[in-house]
C-alpha cells in the first residue's frame, strides 16, 4: 500500500497465526492491485486509460459499494470529498518548487466532479479525456477494516492493525485491556500528542504531515479542495476515533477539507477526536 | 465513559459502510440489535370446498433497552369462519363420509405476548410470557430460554423451558347432555402443559452451520376439543358422543436444520429441516422442509419451498366405533388419523435500504399450497380418503428497522 503496515494478533497456534497472516497479506495485495492508482495494471488505472474513450469498464460488486461509499462522502461533505478530485495531483507534485500558475489549475477544474461519474451497479465511465478517479482517500483504511474482519472470522479475538498510521482493532488485548496507540505530533513525528488504549474499532488520522511541499517556507499539504483547486490550510491535523477505520478515516478527511471550519463541524457530530490547529493547539475531544 | 447518541450523519456514513463486502461479518460479530424492528404481517389461510378459511393479522415491535437488552411485544388477531368436521361415519354402502359442524362460525383469537432478552459477552438469557383469548379458549404462558456461545461463538447451547395454562369453555356445544362425563357443571375445563428443549447450533465452515434440538413436552387435563364427536353404530344417540383422549400426553420431538451457502450462486442459501415426533397417543410423525433462498438483484429474492409431513394414527383413533367398543378413550379427530400432507410454495421478498427515516425496508409476498390425504402417509398404513382436503395459504407482510 505504499506505507508501513503491521498487522499483530494473539492465535491458538503458529499454524494458525500463519493461515491467518497469510490470508491477510494476501487479500490486502489483492485490494491494492485492483485499486491502486500507482500500479498500471490496476482496475482504477484501467477505468482511467477508459476516460473520454466511450468505453464504460466492467466492475463488480465491491467496486460498486466504494462507489456507494464514495458518494456517501461526497453528499455528507457538501461535495468537498470527491474522488474525482485526484486529477489535481498533476500540478501539485512533491518533488516540485514553485506553485501551479492560475491558468493551469482553472484548466484542471472542469475535470474534477463525482456527479459527472457515469456509473450502474456493472459499469463505471468517466465521460472526459483526463478524468481520474482516485480511491485513495478510502481503500486504505478499508483493508484496515476488511483485515479485521478476516482476522475475526478465522476466530482472532485479540488483536490490532496498523496501515500506514491508520489503526483498526481486531479485539482486545488477552486480559481484556485495550491496545496502546498514539497520536504523533504532526510537527515533530517522533513525539506524541495524545497517547491512550483502544479496545474496539479504530483510528484513522489525516494532516498535512504525511506528503506534503514545501514552497518558499510555506507547507501546502496534499489535501486538495476539488472546488478551488488548491491545497487546503486551516487545520494541521485530525484523527477520529470510531467502528470502522473507513469510517474514521473519511470523517478526518472532510474535516481537514472543510480547512477552519473542520474543527466546528468535528464538536456538532459528536465524535471522539482529536484536532491540532494550524497555530499548533491541540483540541483532544477522545473521550 | 459517557454514551452519546451518534449523529445521523455519521450513522449514514457507518451504514454505507458496511455495505461493503467484508465488512458485514464484522456487523455480525456482535449484537446486531442495537436497532427498532417493526413488523407486521397478514396471512389468509382457505380450506378447498369453502370449508375453513382463516385471516391472520400479525404486528411486533422490539426495541432495545440501554446497550444489552432488547424488549418485543407481539399481537395477533386470526379470525375463523366456516365450518369443520365434527364427525365421521358410515352411510348405508358402508363408505366412510366425513360431517361438518352445521353451523357456519365466525370467531375470533387475541394474543399478546411479550420478551426481554439480555446479551452477554458470552450468550442470552430471556424471559417472556402470553396471553390469549378467544371465546371459548383462554391461553397463558411463561416461558425462559438461555443461549451459551462457546468455542469463539462457532458453538452455541441452547435451554429452554416454557409452561402454559389453558382454559376451555364451549360454547354452543353439539355435545349429548345425556354425556355423564359432559353434566354443565364440567363445561369448564383446563389444561396445563411445560415444555423443555435442550440445543445445540454448529458453526461448521463459511458456508454451513447445524443446529440440532430436542424438546420433551408433557401435557395433562383435558386434552380434547369440544367440538369434535364419535359416532357409534347401533346407538340411538348417533354422533351425540364427545371425544374422550387420555388425561395426559408425553411428547418428544427431534428437530436438526442444516443451512448452506452459495456464494457461487448469488449468495444463495439452501435450509434443510428434518423433524421426528414422537408421542405416548402413538403418534410418530415425520417432518422433511427445504428451502432455497435465492437472491435475484436489486435486493429481491426469491425463496421456493416444499415439505412433507407424514403421521400415523393415534392408538385410539378409528373413524366410527361400535357399540360393544369398551375402550375408555377414542376419538374420531381427523387430526389424529394417520395421513400425509405434501406441499409447496413460493415467496418473493424485496428488501429496500434507507427509506427516509426507516434504515431497511422488507416487503415479502407468498404462496403456498397444501394437499392433505392419507394416502401420502409413509408406509401408508390408510388409503381413505375421507378426511382428505387441500387448502392454500397466502401472506404479505412488511418489516421496518429503525
Amino acid at each position: 500500500m505504499g506505507s508501513p503496515c503491521q498487522l499483530q494478533f494473539y492465535a491458538d497456534s503458529p499454524q494458525q497465526a500463519e493461515a491467518v497472516n497469510i490470508s491477510v497479506v494476501k487479500r490486502i495485495a489483492q485490494l491494492e492491485q485492483r485499486y491502486s492508482r500507482y500500479r498500471e495494471d490496476s482496475l482504477i488505472s484501467h477505468i482511467n486509460r477508459n476516460a473520454g474513450t466511450g468505453v464504460e469498464t466492467q466492475i463488480d460488486t465491491e467496486t460498486v459499494a466504494l462507489l456507494h461509499y464514495s458518494e456517501q462522502c461526497y453528499q455528507e461533505s457538501g461535495h468537498l470529498f470527491d474522488v474525482t478530485s485526484g486529477v489535481l495531483r498533476r500540478l501539485w507534485h512533491f518533488d516540485q518548487t514553485q506553485l501551479p500558475g492560475a491558468r493551469d489549475i482553472q484548466a484542471v477544474l472542469p475535470l474534477i466532479g463525482w456527479e459527472k461519474v457515469q456509473w450502474t451497479d456493472t459499469t463505471i465511465y468517466l465521460p472526459q479525456i483526463g478524468m481520474e478517479l482516485d480511491f485513495g482517500g478510502i481503500v486504505k483504511e478499508y483493508a484496515a477494516d476488511v483485515a479485521a474482519g478476516l482476522c475475526q472470522q478465522q476466530g482472532i479475538n485479540s488483536g490490532i492493525i496498523e496501515l500506514g498510521g491508520d489503526v483498526r482493532i481486531i479485539g482486545p488485548l488477552p486480559d481484556g485491556r485495550g491496545w496502546p496507540v498514539a497520536i504523533r505530533d504532526p510537527r515533530q513525528p517522533d513525539k506524541t500528542v495524545a497517547e491512550f488504549e483502544l479496545k474496539s474499532g479504530a483510528l484513522a488520522s489525516s494532516g498535512d504531515y504525511e506528503r506534503f511541499q514545501l514552497i518558499d517556507g510555506i507547507r501546502y499539504s496534499h489535501i486538495l479542495n476539488p472546488k478551488t483547486g488548491w491545497p487546503v490550510a486551516g487545520l494541521r491535523a485530525v484523527s477520529i476515533v470510531a467502528e470502522q477505520c473507513v469510517v474514521a478515516g473519511s470523517l478526518a478527511t472532510i474535516a481537514m477539507l472543510q480547512a477552519n471550519a473542520g474543527l466546528g463541524w468535528l464538536q456538532k457530530l459528536h465524535v471522539a477526536f482529536l484536532c491540532c490547529k494550524n497555530s499548533g493547539q491541540i483540541v483532544n475531544k477522545l473521550t | 465513559m459517557k454514551k452519546i447518541k451518534k449523529h445521523p450523519l455519521i450513522s449514514r456514513l457507518s451504514l454505507a459502510a458496511l455495505a461493503l463486502p467484508g465488512l458485514m461479518q464484522d456487523a455480525s460479530a456482535g449484537r446486531v440489535e442495537e436497532t427498532y424492528n417493526a413488523d407486521f404481517q397478514y396471512g389468509k389461510y382457505a380450506e378447498s370446498d369453502n370449508r375453513m378459511k382463516v385471516d391472520i393479522f400479525e404486528g411486533a415491535i422490539s426495541a432495545p433497552i440501554g446497550k444489552s437488552m432488547t424488549a418485543s411485544i407481539n399481537l395477533v388477531r386470526d379470525v375463523i369462519s366456516g365450518a369443520s368436521p365434527m364427525y365421521t361415519r358410515p352411510d348405508a354402502k358402508g363408505n366412510i363420509k366425513q360431517f361438518l359442524s352445521g353451523a357456519s362460525i365466525t370467531e375470533q383469537r387475541d394474543a399478546i405476548s411479550s420478551n426481554l432478552t439480555y446479551f452477554f459477552d458470552k450468550g442470552a438469557l430471556g424471559v417472556g410470557g402470553g396471553f390469549s383469548r378467544e371465546n371459548d379458549y383462554t391461553s397463558r404462558y411463561v416461558n425462559t430460554n438461555a443461549s451459551i456461545d462457546l468455542n469463539n461463538k462457532l458453538t452455541t447451547l441452547n435451554f429452554g423451558a416454557s409452561g402454559a395454562f389453558d382454559i376451555v369453555e364451549p360454547t354452543n356445544r353439539v355435545i349429548n347432555e345425556s354425556d355423564a362425563e359432559d353434566s354443565p357443571s364440567s363445561a369448564i375445563r383446563s389444561k396445563t402443559s411445560q415444555q423443555y428443549l435442550l440445543g445445540v447450533s454448529q458453526v461448521i465452515d463459511k458456508e454451513s452451520i447445524v443446529q440440532s434440538n430436542i424438546t420433551f413436552g408433557y401435557q395433562t387435563g383435558y386434552l380434547g376439543d369440544p367440538y369434535k364427536s364419535v359416532f357409534f353404530i347401533g346407538d340411538r344417540g348417533g354422533a351425540g358422543h364427545s371425544d374422550i383422549r387420555p388425561g395426559e400426553k408425553f411428547q418428544w420431538a427431534w428437530l436438526t436444520q442444516y443451512v448452506r451457502h452459495f456464494q457461487q450462486f448469488n449468495s444463495a442459501a439452501l435450509h434443510a429441516d428434518y423433524r421426528f415426533y414422537t408421542d405416548d397417543w402413538g403418534i410418530n410423525a415425520h417432518t422433511l422442509e427445504l428451502s432455497w433462498h435465492q437472491p435475484i438483484a436489486d435486493g429481491w429474492q426469491v425463496i421456493p419451498r416444499f415439505r412433507y409431513y407424514s403421521q400415523d394414527r393415534a392408538d385410539f383413533y378409528q373413524p366410527y366405533f361400535e357399540k360393544g367398543d369398551q375402550s375408555s378413550v377414542y376419538s374420531s379427530d381427523y387430526r389424529l388419523d394417520g395421513f400425509g400432507t405434501l406441499s409447496g410454495g413460493i415467496k418473493f421478498a424485496k428488501e429496500f435500504k434507507q427509506v427516509k427515516n426507516v434504515e431497511q425496508l422488507k416487503l415479502q409476498a407468498g404462496f403456498e399450497y397444501y394437499d392433505h390425504k392419507s394416502s401420502y402417509e409413509l408406509g401408508g398404513n390408510g388409503n381413505h380418503g375421507f378426511n382428505d382436503f387441500n387448502y392454500y395459504l397466502l401472506t404479505a407482510s412488511v418489516s421496518m428497522k429503525f
